[in-house]
């Protein structure tokens, strides 16, 4: 464990000096605010649960009609509130100022400031019209039933009843659904992650070098300890702060009834972890060798670029997979280096992976960013020590020791 | 014992080092010189594994060096570098662990040297907070804080005032003195002077002068003669064999002369005149034969 130690030393002092740092903090500060805005301020703007509409009635409305209503507004998640008016002018002056959303008169005719008017067909879903439309449908249906001597309780039964036995031939996975949501939002995280993260690694190897510390480092360590050391570093202190969020977030989605505790397969959660790991580990180190070309923080923007673009080229990869995870670009693009990491935790919350793609993309991965490193430690060790122009990456991979 | 032996390092077109050799042995003070672009800091990277040499050798007790034996070097890199948002004691605890030395022993080891350069309420300051003079302790600092065997010192006296000069040189004295083996750079000869026993002058990445100090003084050819005659004008000087500069300032005659010359004739010649005021034969200043070594 003897080169190791260095390594740890590297990786102790970019966790120390960068927690103590203000912008970590301040950063750390703003995304928790972001998050927890983004969860609590639409619960307390909006009427507690979900959507409400309001529905302004004039003249006759049977209360069977109003009972079906708030039936199908219930099961919908959302809210009808309902408000009586004594003429038509004084409802549509309430649907002008917007104080109701429509105004239904008599049970037969519904106004609206849509232009034209609302169409019934096809509509469906939760939207106000929807729900009016179906429980007038409703009430008909009962009311034509009746008159054929039909009992309500039949129409019901039938209405409600499976008209065929289903069967799949994927096995049934309960999990697959939250999976799904819990690996899209895993995708997201994982690519602001390693980009942000990467971000970070790439400015250090920068600042190391304005600093010119980077001499007395390197007659001390061997460029691959020091990268190592400082990928190392600020990967842990990634993970913390993503943690931190995801922890929080959770919490105030709990606290404030948004969720409840997804279903999720905890391998799923292994997965999402050990490709942050891989994938920031990759992306870092890469980072950190096209870091060592440039001297100043000016040029970061010219030679991050292209690794950028690899990126967020993962990450699209990774909703093509979505699509079809089984397709040739899912088979491809698992065992591609920089789109693995995007790539395979979808798969697998599909069920789309087999194990020995899932052992041999990991495997191909760790061997990757192995070899990245003895790389970019040359590439490192060629170019950290020159202060002028930037570097080329073919002098650097010249000029290096071995 | 630090060896570089014929090293030779080319960028492009220029040649760095061209068989520059040099040796230093434990307890010694070794004077590196050169003018500007001679090589000097491409040899003192090379011990470091910093530059790819394209030949020669470079041995620390026989051995080629590796990681483990640089962990034993300090080293003060002519461009100077460190954390400047880091606290400076906790920095030098730092350099001190990655030099392999346990935390407990990196502190007590800091601490001293803080003692020593005189910095010891600036533990707690971040590096940037320092005056230009204190940072550069620091920085020495930091290639002393893990006691190592070898010091190479990237022109240390480089922009530091009189007083810091000489906290810094007697610092180096000192641990030459408790056997280290020390090798800085400077263009600051007169204080090299006063302070190496050897030197090693290289010019265009080659030898041009190495030795013992006095010893490279006394094989000079050549000296300087002065001498002030009371109510003397200099027209008393008598025609002499081995004169090579001759200048003439009220009653004090200057003299670049040959080391054989007749001492005596001159100054018989000179007593003749009048009583003698001051007499002088000297071997001529570090800072003269390195001027003459690099312009030959």
């Amino acid at each position: 464990m003897k080169g190791f130690r260095p390594i740890w030393m590297v990786a102790r002092r970019e966790l120390r000096e960068r927690l103590k740092s203000r912008t970590y903090r301040i950063t750390t500060v703003i995304l928790l605010l972001v998050v927890l805005g983004g969860i609590v301020i639409p619960q307390m703007v909006g009427d507690g649960d979900g959507t409400t509409y309001d529905l302004g009635l004039v003249g006759e409305t049977s209360s069977e009609l109003l009972d079906t209503l708030e039936v199908l507004a219930t099961t919908s998640g959302v809210r009808v509130d309902t408000q009586e008016f004594d003429d038509i002018a004084g409802a549509e002056t309430a649907l002008e100022t917007g104080d109701v959303d429509a105004v239904l008169v008599g049970g037969t005719e519904y106004v609206t400031k849509e232009p034209g008017g609302t169409s019934f067909f096809l509509t469906g879903g939760t939207g106000l019209s929807a729900l009016v439309g179906g429980a007038v449908q409703a009430i008909r249906l009962q009311e034509v039933a009746a008159s054929a001597g039909v009992s309500v309780d039949e129409i019901t039964g039938l209405l409600t009843q499976n008209p065929l036995v289903a069967r799949s031939l994927e096995p049934f996975d309960p999990n697959r659904e939250t999976n799904t949501i819990v690996s899209f939002a895993g995708l997201i995280l994982l690519y602001v992650g390693i980009l942000s993260y990467g971000a970070w690694t790439l400015n250090g190897v920068i600042e190391e070098k304005t600093n010119r510390v980077v001499e007395v480092l390197m007659s001390a360590l061997r460029p691959h300890q020091l990268m190592a050391g400082k990928v190392i570093g600020i990967g842990l202190l990634g993970i913390a702060q993503l943690l931190l969020i995801v922890a929080t977030a959770v919490t105030a989605a709990l606290a404030v009834d948004l969720v409840d505790i997804p279903d999720v397969s905890g391998g799923l959660i292994v997965s999402l972890l050990l490709w942050f790991v891989l994938g920031f580990s990759f992306f870092s180190v890469a980072y950190a060798a096209v870091g060592a070309l440039v001297s100043r923080m000016e040029e970061a923007q010219s030679v991050a670029t292209p690794l950028t673009m690899v990126g967020v080229a993962g990450y699209l990869a990774a909703f093509a997979v979505l699509e079809n995870p089984d397709g040739v670009i899912a088979k491809i693009t698992t065992f591609l280096p920089p789109t693995a990491p995007f790539v395979v935790p979808i798969r697998q919350a599909q069920g789309a992976i087999t194990a020995w793609e899932s052992i041999l993309s990991v495997a191909i991965m760790l061997a990757a960013t192995y070899g990245l490193i003895r790389l970019a430690g040359r590439v490192y060790s060629g170019a950290i020590l020159s202060l002028g122009a930037r570097v080329k990456l073919r002098e650097a991979w010249r000029s290096a020791e071995l | 014992m630090l060896e570089l032996k014929n090293l030779s390092k080319r960028y492009g077109e220029v040649r760095a080092l061209d068989g520059a050799s040099l040796s230093v042995a434990p307890g010694h003070m070794l004077g590196f010189l050169g003018p500007n672009g001679a090589g000097k800091t491409t040899a003192m990277r090379s011990v470091f594994g910093l530059v790819q040499l394209d030949a020669g050798e470079v041995t620390w007790d026989g051995m080629p060096i590796g990681p483990e034996q640089r962990l034993r070097f300090g080293y003060m890199p002519e461009q100077r570098g460190l954390y400047p948002r880091m606290k400076v004691g906790e920095q030098l605890i730092y350099f001190a662990e990655l030099h392999g030395m346990s935390r407990s022993d990196a502190a007590a080891s800091t601490s001293r040297w803080l003692a020593t350069l005189g910095l010891s309420e600036r533990s707690d300051d971040r590096l940037e907070q320092l005056s230009h003079g204190n940072q550069q302790r620091v920085q020495l600092a930091a290639a002393l804080v893990h006691d190592p065997d070898l010091l190479i010192l990237d022109e240390p006296f480089s922009g530091l005032d009189p007083v810091a000069v000489e906290t810094l040189a007697d610092s180096l004295a000192a641990e030459a003195a408790q056997g280290k083996a020390v090798v800085f750079s400077s263009h600051q000869l007169d204080l090299v002077e006063d302070m190496c026993e050897d030197v090693v002058i290289i010019n265009q990445g080659r030898n041009v002068m190495e030795g013992n100090v006095a010893r490279l003084k006394e094989s000079s050819p050549h000296r300087h003669l002065e001498i002030d005659v009371s109510g003397g004008d200099g027209a008393w000087l008598p025609e002499v064999a081995g004169v090579v500069a001759k200048e003439i300032d009220g009653s004090v005659v200057r003299l670049l002369v040959q080391k054989e010359i007749d001492l005596e004739g001159v100054l018989s010649a000179a007593r003749a005149v009048g009583p003698i005021r001051h007499f002088s034969f000297e071997a001529p200043s570090l800072s003269e034969m390195f001027l003459r070594a690099v312009t030959q």
